[in-house]
């Protein structure tokens, strides 16, 4: 039983053997087709890396200006309300020397307000 | 086949750097080293834009892949069309390849068994007569018809087994595959594998021996 199951056998693995020689004639461009390939998609990832990565430094860039942004409008915002309430004491000389320490009184109610002006010009 | 050591990310990033500084005939040189990569870390180059590691990629595993074509289609022009499919899915899908994913080879078996099931599908079983465009390494002439003739035959009668015991069978005896990775391939266990080769191999035996004294067989 045993010695017509290994004929058998034999009989089989020779059939497999003759496939295995039996190779198939390689058309010289497949590796180059292939290669090809492989080229043309490997630039396409590089030419689309390329934007990816600018579009990631775009998006630091962008994450930090808009902190910046916010960070100084919050700081304008409180030194405004500061100096609004609390006049600092370097107001005085700055205005003293710009000559904006005396606020005219302006009725600007009269309806002639500013015609001796240009009526002086003429 | 020259044996491959499997690298880690680091060492594939700090040897394509090297490759980058080095002089085009220490490049020559270096590219050797390639051969020594496995085939994840010969992906993971080719994405970083090294054409030769694709170079050797295609070099390892595309004759297994056509061979594998050839053997299913029974064409070659089929089997190389469907090759080269095989391989641009590879290159399409390189830069999502995980390490952790399946070997290359059995992601590319997978794909290439899909392909020519597909293509099977869209024809008619193949000739036997498109069979005779091969090249045959056997000594003689005799020796030459011989195979072939066997081969036609062995054609001939797996396309009468079911598909799984087809496949099985094929990736076992003629693709030389271990029942591990025949397993994985065809996602089912070692034991379903065996049986499925054990079954079909039983049926080829049924059916060779009726062409035995054709193809010059005088034992019993």
């Amino acid at each position: 039983m045993n010695k017509t199951k290994s004929k058998s056998e034999n009989y089989l693995n020779d059939f497999f053997e003759s496939s295995r020689y039996t190779i198939p004639v390689l058309k010289s461009d497949l590796k180059e087709r292939i290669l090809a390939d492989a080229n043309e998609i490997n630039s396409s990832y590089n030419s689309i890396q390329i934007p990816f990565l600018l579009n990631d430094k775009l998006k630091t860039i962008n994450g930090n200006a808009v902190f910046s942004s916010i960070t100084g409008l919050a700081a304008c915002l409180v030194l405004g309300f500061y100096i609004g309430f609390t006049s600092p004491d370097w107001s005085e000389p700055v205005a003293t020397v710009l000559k904006i320490n005396q606020i005219d009184q302006v009725d600007i109610t009269d309806p002639f307000f500013g015609l001796e002006l240009i009526l002086g010009d003429i | 086949m020259k044996s491959s050591r499997k690298l880690s990310n680091d060492e594939v990033e700090f040897f394509l750097s090297s490759f980058d500084n080095k002089s085009n005939e220490q490049t020559e040189h270096s590219s050797a080293h390639f051969y020594e990569m496995s085939d994840n870390s010969l992906l993971v180059a080719y994405v970083k834009g090294t054409n030769q590691a694709a170079r050797v990629l295609v070099d390892r595993l595309m004759p297994k892949i056509r061979s594998h074509a050839y053997y299913r289609l029974g064409n070659i022009d089929d089997a190389e069309d469907v090759t080269q499919e095989t391989f641009l899915k590879l290159w399409k899908i390189a830069p999502s390849w995980k390490k952790d994913n399946a070997k290359v080879s059995t992601w590319l078996y997978r794909v290439v068994i899909n392909l020519c099931h597909d293509k099977h599908r869209r024809k008619t079983l193949y000739s036997l007569d498109t069979v005779s465009d091969i090249v045959n390494n056997s000594h003689s002439s005799i020796d030459k018809l011989a195979d072939k003739s066997r081969q036609i035959a062995l054609y001939s009668a797996m396309s009468e087994l079911p598909a799984r015991q087809r496949l099985a069978v094929q990736l076992r005896h003629i693709d030389e595959l271990k029942n591990t990775e025949i397993a994985e391939i065809m996602d089912l266990s070692v034991e379903a594998v065996e049986s499925l080769i054990a079954r079909g191999k039983r049926k080829l035996i049924e059916i060779l021996e009726i062409h035995k004294s054709e193809l010059g067989y005088r034992y019993e």
